[in-house]
């Protein structure tokens, strides 16, 4: 059962405070951060007429919306929105590195971010003050494109669109259990969490694959577990900890990695209903300025684009609109992405050793998909689980590459934290364990 | 209410960098090329979580167009940024107006910052005292506040008419309040103080610092100098306002060096000390009003020809600079050359030469005790 303090904090509103913490008293000499209530300063009024047009030709194509509330926001606070993901998600070290970077990248002005969109219901999209005219009017149409993706693909209509408000409570209540338990056992298990969220998929409906995946394994299994371990049980701390901030830390990353998994239809769709939709807004001169703008995005924006605008010139609105609503990368690269339209992207396969470059289109699709299946990242699977001992086995199972053997360790340490029993990880001749005596690595 | 949760978690970051620069300083501080740009870099990121990683890079990965910013960046998994890797590669990544920015960075750390680490380090590892620092108002400090003894003393018109200044102001006095008194306080008023010239001190530091190059320099030994020099700057910095440093390599030949190459060095030639000596107290000029130390690291097997040549500018040097410090390096108790011979000897006799030997930290310990009470008389 849960201890009373701790229900209560889940049980929060936006407008409850869980008490006067280190953060609190350092707010009072921190200088604001986006907030989510509009100001004079931040309201984009003197674009409404704009907005309204652009607003007025997007539905014209057959686009609809959420409400919009766009704002204006710093450099500093959209790092702060990019790193986190979410302006009012819980704070971390791991957060603190990104954010760090991204501002120094920004002050040295190696980029800079135009915009960034929530997927939230109202959408909340905050526009760089210090973008000119043009670069607003660019990225205004291009929060559209985003907004009615949003609200119309059926992956997205699936998504928890009331995030905002559960990262704040997720916040608040991961701040009381720092208070509760010590801020730091609580920030070294979210970084265990965060650490094995690589095997989250928010695509994944059946039970039992769903199970194979480490992420969703423990986040049942501490469930389980916490439901059992009695309050005066000594590993009950630990349990309840990882279970709750466990569970948390699941739901934000299915949410976000929603995001990763449709990012090039996304971006592609935001991109071209920019692009259709400043065609009938621009005057000649800004339409040349514009042109260049685009020229410069991001490979997924033009991998996108070029896809959509290609199904466009065969199918029209209807085709277009229909791929939007029902597709996600993976199945958008896989039925759309041509031989002609790769090498139109020239899009290759590198042989880093030689410097050769491979056209075929197959090849660069299935590494796309896998990309975008895996991130780049090594997948292990729970293949055992012994209830009794609460032994579990992980399995790499990728024959060709090996695992990097101290990661191996510093990675089964992290899971090790979230699951204090046995665990073991096969890659291929090399067992990787972990228990109560520490770590070991045999080979077969 | 709003909570930055960006600054606190950059906070929290940073402290978790200073944590694992502080457990790796022995690592870090043993690469013979320490600096580069005026960073001391690692290739380990500490931002990454501890995800798993294939052990190789995939031989063929995602390319796309020629290599024009914006479109390509090196590919994931820890490598230096920009270390010959094709600009071709295609990252899937990105938001408007941007690259990728979630891949985990190196660690880069400004020299300056690097070295306040290190010293928190050593400071704490050796358990030597944290010390107060120097007044910062001013280049000149008073021991003691002087005594307005008399009325003739020399200095400016003012000054000189002083009598009459103080005439006029006990008249005013007397006028406006009815009290004999002067309506100045002469304790605190500049008007009516001076210093007296042989008690002045500088608060400003030439240091020169000059390390052998001669193959000897390497690995276990560079490490201890460099810790060294680092806990001399703690306290250096603490007592001057001004410091400034120069660094000269020498072999056969003697150069001076920016602080970047002090601390990247190869070590290669023969050992000429006078070359050394010499370059140092070329230094020196232009720098009369300043406390001059020269800080000499070297294992002391000069070359049999330069002996007398090293002997002649050792007695230079000594008259020029206010303070010698010898660190000779010398891990291994090797035999004592002639050159080291001839500085034992000069330690009994000369007020303003150290010497040490460098074997461990422990004896790094001893020697900047030692250095650091002669600095201070």
């Amino acid at each position: 059962m849960e201890p009373a303090e701790l229900r209560d904090a889940t049980n929060m509103t936006a407008a409850d405070n869980a008490g006067p913490t280190l953060e609190d008293e350092l707010d009072a000499t921190l200088p604001p951060g986006p907030s989510m209530a509009p100001t004079e300063e931040t309201r984009l009024s003197e674009y409404s007429r704009e907005i309204e047009q652009l607003t007025h030709v997007a539905e014209g194509f057959g686009l609809s919306f959420h409400p919009i509330s766009f704002r204006r926001a710093s450099r500093d606070n959209l790092s702060l929105v990019a790193s986190f993901g979410l302006p009012n998600r819980f704070s971390h070290w791991y957060f603190g590195g990104i954010y760090k970077n991204l501002k120094i990248q920004q002050d040295e002005q190696l980029f800079s971010i135009l915009e960034l969109v929530l997927n939230t219901n109202p959408v909340y999209a905050f526009l760089l003050d210090t973008n000119t005219h043009l670069e607003n009017l660019v990225v205004i149409a291009h929060v559209l494109g985003h907004v009615d993706f949003f609200k119309n693909n059926c992956w997205y209509t699936r998504s928890d669109q009331n995030m905002l408000n559960k990262c704040e409570l997720h916040s608040r209540t991961l701040r009381h259990l720092g208070d509760k338990f010590g801020k730091e056992k609580v920030d070294a298990v979210i970084a265990a969490a965060l650490t094995v969220c690589g095997s989250v998929n928010s695509f994944e409906q059946n039970p039992h694959f769903k199970r194979e995946r480490l992420l969703y394994f423990l986040n049942e299994q501490l469930d389980k577990r916490a439901r059992k371990v009695r309050r005066s049980d000594p590993a009950w701390t630990d349990t309840y900890l990882a279970s709750r901030i466990l569970g948390m830390i699941c739901e934000e990353t299915e949410y976000f990695d929603l995001i990763g998994r449709t990012q090039i239809i996304n971006e592609g769709w935001a991109s071209f209903i920019e692009f259709k939709v400043l065609e009938k807004f621009l005057d000649p001169s800004q339409w040349l300025a514009f042109s260049l703008l685009f020229s410069k995005r991001p490979p997924p924006y033009l991998i996108g684009f070029t896809l959509f605008d290609s199904i466009f010139k065969q199918r029209g609105w209807d085709g277009v609109l229909q791929v939007r609503r029902s597709y996600e990368d993976i199945a958008f690269v896989d039925q759309f992405l041509t031989q002609e339209l790769s090498r139109r992207l020239d899009l290759f396969m590198l042989d880093k050793e030689s410097g050769e470059k491979d056209y075929d289109a197959r090849k660069v699709k299935e590494r796309i998909i896998e990309e975008k299946l895996f991130k780049g990242e090594p997948q292990v699977r729970v293949t055992d689980f012994n209830p009794d001992t609460l032994a579990v086995t992980l399995k790499h199972s990728d024959e060709e590459r090996t695992l990097d053997k101290k990661r191996c360790e510093l990675f089964l340490k992290e899971v090790h934290l979230l699951w204090p029993n046995e665990i073991t990880l096969l890659d291929n001749e090399n067992i990787y364990r972990i228990n109560q005596r520490g770590f070991s690595l045999e080979r077969k | 209410m709003y909570l930055d949760r960006g600054k606190l978690a950059q906070i929290e970051h940073d402290r978790k960098l200073r944590e694992y620069l502080k457990k790796n300083l022995n690592v870090l501080v043993q690469r013979q090329k320490l600096v580069k740009d005026g960073k001391v870099k690692t290739n380990i990121s500490v931002l990454d979580l501890p995800t798993l990683k294939y052990g190789k890079p995939e031989k063929e990965v995602l390319g796309s167009g020629s290599g024009q910013s914006g479109k390509g960046k090196q590919g994931k998994g820890g490598k230096d940024q920009g270390d010959g890797e094709p600009q071709q590669i295609l990252d899937l990544s990105g938001t408007l107006g941007s690259d990728d920015h979630s891949e985990s960075q190196l660690v880069e750390l400004d020299f300056d910052e690097f070295v306040r680490l290190a010293q928190e380090q050593l400071i704490e590892e050796l358990n030597l005292p944290p010390i107060g620092r120097a007044q910062i108002t001013g280049d000149v400090e008073r021991e003691e506040e002087q005594d307005l003894m008399d009325l003739d003393r020399p200095g400016s018109q003012a000054d000189l008419n002083l009598e009459l200044t103080m005439l006029e102001s006990l008249g005013r006095s007397i006028r406006e309040t009815g009290r004999p008194d002067y309506d100045v306080d002469l304790r605190h008023d500049g008007w009516y103080n001076t210093e007296l010239p042989e008690e002045e001190r500088t608060t400003r530091a030439l240091e020169v610092y000059l390390l052998d190059i001669s193959g000897s320099v390497s690995g276990h030994n560079i490490a201890l100098i460099r810790k060294f020099i680092f806990i001399l700057w703690y306290y250096l910095e603490h007592k001057y306002t001004t410091n400034v440093r120069k660094f000269v390599v020498f072999q056969d030949e003697a150069e001076e060096v920016q602080r970047d190459e002090f601390f990247s060095i190869e070590s290669k030639g023969g050992t000429h000390i006078s070359a050394g000596l010499g370059r140092a107290k070329a230094i020196l000029e232009g720098h009369a009003q300043y406390d001059r130390y020269l800080f000499f690291f070297s294992d002391g097997d000069n070359s049999s020809s330069d002996d007398d040549a090293a002997r002649k500018e050792l007695d230079e040097v000594l008259e020029k600079f206010d303070l010698v410090c010898y660190g000779r390096i010398n891990p291994c108790d090797s035999p004592v050359s002639p050159f080291n011979k001839l500085v034992r000897e000069k330690v009994a006799s000369v007020k303003n030469l150290a010497f040490s030997d460098i074997k461990d930290l422990e004896n790094v310990k001893q020697t900047i005790q030692g250095f650091l009470n002669l600095i201070s008389k």
